[in-house]
């Protein structure tokens, strides 16, 4: 008997020997907790009648809490005004749709944006890949603002947009709002996540790969179908997941994109827009609910999908320790072309939203320079009859940068939380990989980006009025907590990802060395991925920058956070005191990201290969 | 290895953290007097007998026990949160007249759809989220709030103040109107006349209109009410006249539709040319649309931003013909805006003196005198001159009844939302 407890103690010390188990458990542990709660309070709110209101909605006699499978069979089923077409099956159809869409556009845009800047002789490489992820660091309804502002034209009577007072131009209707801007508006936003992503392993994709199948006489499509695509899928998958994911639950885009009249034929109501419509109305919470499951249950098929990939041993190992090339493909006479053709698109969806926003802040009249003003930046006199003089020119305004200054403090402690955790997950799920713990951590670690915001805010609202809890209540270490656990899933995207390009060989001669686990990896692993590692931490740093619905439940008031600041002057009609904030918002983030190339030697772009 | 064991224990603690998060989540029923970090101050009396004592003391009482409280309770903040702006304005105007109270009032703006949320987790948790709470949608407040007891009701006294019926239980402080605006340079100030008109058909003399600019009731829970009001017996009454005005015949019964209302917003959604997207910025965008007349739906308050533009047209311009208070059917749609004290607020004394002020004629100048579109609960403060009193908006508007919204929702919102997805 002792034996026997002695030997089971050996396998457990043996077990917990390995830091990629020790990772798992820990991580399995925290996942369970942190993402699971809200999970189950989503689960539990679609088949709960959620307050009396709803209840009066749900009728027969149901009370507050009582359970009922009402909330589904209303939106799945009712026939009742076609009320589960028009407010589910359809908006559910298109939205996935123009989802799927928003994914071909990121992907191959990014994608080919990404080849050429990593694997071609192209010129202009540094100004591209800088420039390029600028319309990922804004908001993703700047690009559907400026879509708007650029391609609205008097023909159908949306006011002169800038391609009509530049060229004569008017483009129907259909290219202005509705569906195929949805897409374009999205696509565009995501495209620089996809260039992040997938340049981040064409850069470390050694050449003599490629050379190889060249050497055996593979033609150039063949090298690219059954060599690079390969290489990069895991990647592309990843992309295709966040990307749909965040497109399909995207609120803003088609909310701003939106304006056409219902007989038009352009009207498209998107499930994010009947979600928060539910969701909003306390007589119909639960069915809002039903909705943000059926959207996280698309994400796990394609979740599912990418773990088929990279789960059954079909990734790729591109660095191995030996030394390896980058031999970049010459354009010939293509490449003065290709780089004009990009330098144009890129500054166009890049920079002209920028221009855009420093406009609007300067005019007292869209568009009409004869009101120009410099009184939404620099203005010392309150203005909009504020007598606590927080609307005061931004510049001047100590309340906006005690608020940017405490969303840049968020914004990097959450990055190293979810950078951290992210990087350990995807070292623990290399390791593991093909263990179901490892599947667990890895797939529970993806969640939270699954679940809406504004309901992963509402968890942990309710949380902190509860016993135990209430000390967190209004704090911004709960916001610190929430955008942690929220943005964590990049970090794990892109930490597996890395960590899965690794040779085993590379930390095996470390171990064989005897050096210490904390050495291997920041010595040795951390080192050779870095790029891709800084991106696990510089997306989450802007991705909490720019976020507003994860965060406006939790705030303790509106001055706390620069993005709450800005809800708050567009809500009240300072447009430009918005815009301006939202510019400075980039600027912030621009400066940020380059004190931390300078630092580090290491950036988003450069992580790709701008350098 | 002690690196492990270090990394070990940090993550460790972590977990302890979240393992708590998980097992603590369940409950949420305590009370909020046993917290030591939010809990209201030991005081003898709940925060209900505050209230009721403060409505029979006359003002120099309620300001010398506000001022006791705010001296006793030097650690606190009076929070103030509210989805008006106005509020911030009161706010600074009522530390200016109370000196004792200078820096201790702390206004924080809660957008409805963000804050209720905020409000019903605090309810349910019988814990403290301000000291006065101003909010808007009825059925919200009715059914979430005072049937739990949460929200709590101080109305003033004296000679200063004087309310309608229906107006102080819950206690009204401001209410709104959401009228049909438009630029009238080149259309004319008679372009509405009849609410049929917004329905695109033509009547026997006036023509049918195609320009109406609305936000979506899918996103603006204010114009939900609007539109689901619009099948109430009231409307029903208003819109079969005015049916029979317009197009020289009395309405007949259609078998697809429930009522006329229904009927009306069947082909009022169907003819709305624009969906925007923030009423604040397209009746700022009014100076652009002159020559189609667009009529915004919109409240009558946004033309603050309107006229706050030194460029654009004087308020005469506007003023005299931009909208018609006495349009047949309906002119638009009146909502209020309540002032309530949450039962765990920790300065209610404070926040009756507060309620008071902002009720009185000071408070409300300070707050939103001088503008269109707000009318105060007290009936002697008068709206600016030029607006119509609130008495004649809520003869020719439909009115917000949560009694009826509460009934008729399932079936009016499912059929609004039939015609928003066709």
């Amino acid at each position: 008997m002792k034996t026997k407890q002695k030997s089971s103690g050996n396998r457990l010390k043996a077990y917990f020997s390995k830091p990629a188990n020790v990772i798992s458990v820990i991580f399995f542990i925290i996942l369970i907790a942190a993402v699971v709660l809200p999970l189950f309070t989503l689960l539990l709110g679609s088949v709960t009648v959620n307050g009396s209101q709803e209840a009066m909605y749900v009728g027969g006699g149901v009370k507050n809490g009582d359970l009922t499978s009402h909330h589904w069979w209303e939106l799945l089923f009712s026939k009742e005004y076609d009320y589960a077409k028009t407010v589910f099956w359809r908006p559910l159809g298109q939205s996935a749709l123009m989802a799927l869409y928003a994914c071909a556009i990121a992907v191959i845009f990014g994608g080919v944006v990404a080849w050429f800047i990593t694997r071609s002789d192209l010129p202009f490489k540094k100004f591209i890949s800088t420039v390029f992820v600028f319309p990922y660091i804004m908001p993703s309804w700047a690009m559907a603002m400026f879509w708007e502002n650029f391609f609205k034209n008097t023909q159908i009577n949306a006011g002169m947009g800038i391609l009509q007072s530049v060229t004569g131009i008017c483009v129907p209707e259909s290219l202005v709002y509705g569906f195929v801007p949805c897409a374009w508006a999205l696509g565009l936003h995501y495209a620089p996540f996809a260039y992040i992503l997938i340049g981040g392993i064409l850069r470390n994709m050694d050449a003599n790969l490629e050379e190889a199948a060249t050497v055996l006489k593979a033609s150039r499509f063949k090298i690219l179908r059954r060599v690079t695509l390969p290489i990069v899928l895991p990647a592309l998958i990843s992309t295709v997941l966040l990307v749909f994911s965040s497109s399909i639950s995207s609120f803003t885009v088609p909310f701003f994109l939106n304006k056409s009249s219902i007989t038009s034929g352009n009207n498209f109501v998107s499930i994010s827009v009947q979600m928060r419509s539910l969701v909003n109305s306390g007589f119909t919470k639960g069915q809002g609910y039903v909705v943000a499951i059926v959207l996280m249950v698309f994400s796990i098929v394609i979740l599912t999908l990418n773990n088929r990939v990279t789960g059954k041993r079909k990734s790729f190992t591109t660095v191995t320790g030996k030394s390896g090339q980058v031999s970049l493909v010459k354009l010939g006479k293509a490449r003065a072309v290709i780089a004009i053709i990009l330098v144009i698109i890129v500054a166009f969806f890049a920079i002209m939203p920028l221009v855009s926003f420093a406009t609007e802040s300067l005019c007292e009249i869209s568009g009409d320079w004869s009101t120009f003003t410099l009184k939404y930046w620099l203005s010392t006199e309150p203005f909009e009859g504020s007598a606590k003089g927080d609307t005061i020119g931004i510049l001047r305004s100590t309340i906006l940068w005690k608020a940017m200054g405490r969303s840049v403090l968020l914004s990097l402690c959450v990055a190293f939380a979810a950078g951290t955790f992210g990087l350990l997950i995807g070292y623990a799920v290399s390791k593991k990989r093909g263990s179901r713990l490892a599947s667990a951590v890895s797939n529970m670690a993806f969640f939270p980006y699954l679940i809406p915001s504004m309901s992963f805010g509402a968890v942990y609202l309710a949380l902190s009025y509860t016993d135990g809890f209430k000390w967190l209540n209004g704090t911004y270490l709960l916001l610190f907590i929430v955008g942690a656990i929220k943005f964590m899933p990049f970090a794990s995207r892109t930490g597996t990802s890395a960590m899965m390009q690794l040779s085993g060989e590379i930390e095996e001669a470390a171990v064989m060395m005897d050096v210490p686990w904390s050495k291997r990896m920041l010595r040795v692993l951390f080192p050779i991925q870095k790029s891709s590692f800084i991106s696990g931490y510089l997306l989450p740093f802007i991705s909490c920058m720019r976020e507003m619905s994860l965060f406006v439940l939790l705030i303790p008031t509106y001055t706390a956070l620069a993005t709450t600041v800005l809800q708050e002057y567009s809500r009240t009609g300072l447009t430009q005191s918005a815009n301006a904030i939202n510019l400075l918002i980039i600027v912030v983030v621009l400066v940020i990201q380059f004190v931390v190339n300078k630092l580090t030697g290491a950036s988003i772009d450069k992580g790709v290969g701008g350098n | 290895m002690k690196n492990i064991k270090k990394v070990l224990a940090v993550v460790l603690a972590l977990v302890m953290v979240f393992g708590l998060a998980a097992c603590g989540s369940g409950g949420n029923t305590t009370p909020a007097n046993n917290d030591s970090g939010n809990t209201a101050p030991a005081e003898p009396k709940t925060v209900e007998e505050k209230i009721a004592a403060a409505e029979k003391m006359t003002e120099a009482e309620l300001i010398e026990a506000a001022k006791k409280e705010l001296e006793e309770n030097k650690d606190l903040t009076f929070n103030a949160d509210s989805l008006t702006s106005g509020v911030k304005k009161v706010a600074a105007a009522f530390e200016k007249k109370y000196e004792w109270a200078a820096g201790r009032i702390v206004y924080n703006s809660r957008k409805g759809s963000e804050y209720q949320p905020v409000l019903d987790a605090a309810a349910k948790a019988d814990q403290y989220v301000a000291d006065f709470v101003m909010i808007q949608d009825a059925a919200f407040l009715k059914f979430n709030m005072l049937d739990a007891g949460f929200l709590l009701s101080y109305t003033p006294s004296g000679d200063e103040f004087k309310f309608n019926a229906g107006t102080t239980d819950p206690q009204v402080g401001v209410t709104f109107n959401k009228i049909f605006l438009w630029n009238n340079t080149k259309v004319g100030k008679d372009q509405l006349q009849n609410v049929w008109q917004l329905t695109g058909v033509d009547g026997f003399s006036l023509k049918g209109l195609h320009n109406a600019s609305v936000q979506s009731p899918l996103s603006e829970d204010i114009n939900m009410n609007f539109f689901i009001m619009m099948t109430s017996p009231d409307a029903v009454n208003r819109l079969t006249a005015a049916y029979k005005s317009y197009f020289g015949k009395d309405y007949e019964a259609d078998a697809a539709y429930k009522n006329i209302g229904y009927k009306f917003v069947a082909d009022f959604t169907k003819n709305i040319a624009y969906w925007h997207k923030s009423d604040t910025s397209e009746v700022k965008e009014l100076i652009n649309y002159a020559d189609d007349g667009r009529i915004v739906f919109a409240g009558l308050a946004k033309l603050k931003d309107y006229m706050g533009l030194e460029s654009k047209p004087s308020v005469d311009d506007l003023t005299g013909a931009g909208w018609n208070a006495d349009v047949e059917g309906f002119s638009g749609f009146v909502y209020n805006m309540w002032v309530l004290i949450p039962k765990t607020a920790k300065l209610p004394y404070t926040a009756c003196l507060f309620i008071r002020y902002l009720l009185s004629e000071e408070g409300f100048q300070a707050g939103w005198g001088g503008q269109y579109g707000y009318y105060s609960a007290n009936v002697n403060n008068k709206p600016i001159e030029g607006d119509q009193p609130l008495e004649s908006w809520v003869k020719n508007c439909l009115v917000e009844d949560v009694d009826y919204i509460g009934s008729a929702y399932s079936d009016a919102q499912k059929f609004i939302k039939q015609q928003l997805g066709q």
